[in-house]
């Protein structure tokens, strides 16, 4: 069993369907033992706490050698309840600069340039995941060889195109058949030309996407690989 | 910040993590050896930083849609071999041991160009296959976001796509 997700799809004959994208990375799971040959899990424990930190400690005695002594004689960094006990899940939450809690944060994205200036300020809006479009989403109809593409875009994520009825094969077959006569891959996307970016979850990254497709006998195979960036070298990076 | 589950909060940096045996005793991280599923212990493989590598190729693009990116790394040569420059500039694809630190997988990565500059792919294999007709697909729960999501209502009340207008 995997997790899935869909996406509304279109072929080159103006079709669409709503397919299913399997996730086909393969991930290894980190195990460890000790030299004795003793399980060994990972935790995560509470060090100090708003009232122990170094900065609170830093702010109730001023004086260096103040908190020297402090230090020597009572402990004032270590809370005896807390310390050494396990975080367990946690909930995050914000406070401002005083240290209040802030109840409805919005958030903002800031820009900075390649020297670190900002260089715009704007809050985030919510952009939803848009794999399944309410319209139909048209063939951008942009075909680029696999060679070409492999150069020019990194991807980042790929999932692999199944069907989960007789009428979905069809269709997938007859993109597979179209993609591997050309020997190319196809860019999927949103908007009105199929080639807007992709999001396959709320307010997550903006992917260029492509379509792989090959046939072997009576099997194919279609993969939609995503690519978060181009292959473009920043100034000062030479060949 | 965080919270825990009993209202402590936590400011960055006030917890740390460590490895524990089930008597809870703290693990060095060099004692550390990892195991597969079954506990048998995984072979390490060395880290390939500094000592040089031999570029195997060139390979077939397909080869690299077997696999996707991790890291991308924008090359700038120190000095380069002219047949090994003039084949990256005419489109040929190297495939190159690859690991920062020790191992236990021996992912490539790969060497390609293009007009913008030289680059380094570190890379993990994905593991699709071809599927036929009578092949039964088994899932598990859907995992997205509702459809309806790119829907909102706009000042004048009308309703709009939001989230397939956009462009890059």
């Amino acid at each position: 069993m995997v997790g899935s997700r869909r996406i509304r799809l279109s072929d080159h004959r103006g079709r669409d369907a709503v397919v299913i994208l399997l996730p086909v990375t393969d991930r290894i799971q980190n195990r460890y033992q000790d030299t004795e040959g003793r399980q060994v899990h990972r935790v995560r424990r509470i060090r100090s706490t708003v009232d122990t930190s170094i900065e609170s400690l830093l702010e109730k005695y001023s004086d260096p050698d103040d908190l020297s002594h402090a230090l020597v004689t009572g402990d004032p960094e270590l809370d005896m309840e807390l310390s050494g006990r396990a975080a367990g899940s946690c909930d995050r939450f914000h406070i401002d600069a005083d240290g209040n809690l802030i109840y409805a944060p919005s958030i903002m994205e800031v820009r900075y340039d390649s020297s670190g200036i900002e260089e715009a300020r704007r809050p985030i809006t919510n952009r939803p995941a848009n794999l399944v479009t309410a319209v139909p989403p048209v063939w951008s109809g942009v075909l680029i060889q696999r060679e070409d593409a492999v150069r020019r875009y990194a991807f980042t994520r790929a999932y692999q195109v199944v069907h989960s009825n007789a009428l979905e094969y069809d269709f997938l077959l007859s993109i597979a058949s179209y993609l591997d006569e050309r020997r190319s891959m196809v860019q999927v996307g949103t908007g009105r030309q199929g080639r807007g970016p992709l999001r396959t979850q709320r307010n997550g990254p903006r992917y260029r996407g492509f379509l792989d497709g090959r046939i072997q006998g009576d099997a194919m195979r279609l993969v939609l690989y995503l690519s978060v960036f181009e292959l473009a070298a920043s100034e000062g990076v030479n060949r | 910040m965080h919270l825990t589950h009993d209202g402590t909060i936590l400011p960055p940096g006030c917890t740390a993590d460590l490895y524990e045996d089930a008597d809870g005793n703290a693990v060095e991280h060099g004692d550390l050896l990892q195991t597969d599923n079954e506990g048998r212990l995984l072979r390490t493989i060395p880290a390939t930083i500094g000592r040089p590598q031999r570029p195997v190729g060139p390979i077939p693009a397909e080869e690299v849609m077997q696999f996707v990116a991790t890291r991308a790394y924008a090359l700038s040569s120190v000095s380069m071999a002219r047949d090994l420059c003039d084949s990256l500039l005419s489109g040929d694809i190297y495939r190159i041991p690859f690991r920062p630190r020790t191992a236990i997988v021996d992912y490539p990565a790969f060497l390609l160009a293009n007009d913008t500059g030289i680059y380094l792919l570190r890379c993990e294999p994905i593991l699709t296959e071809y599927i036929r007709l009578d092949q039964p697909v088994i899932l598990e729960d859907i995992d997205e976001d509702d459809a309806w999501d790119n829907w909102e209502v706009n000042d004048s009340g009308i309703i709009e796509n939001s989230g397939g207008e956009e462009e890059w």
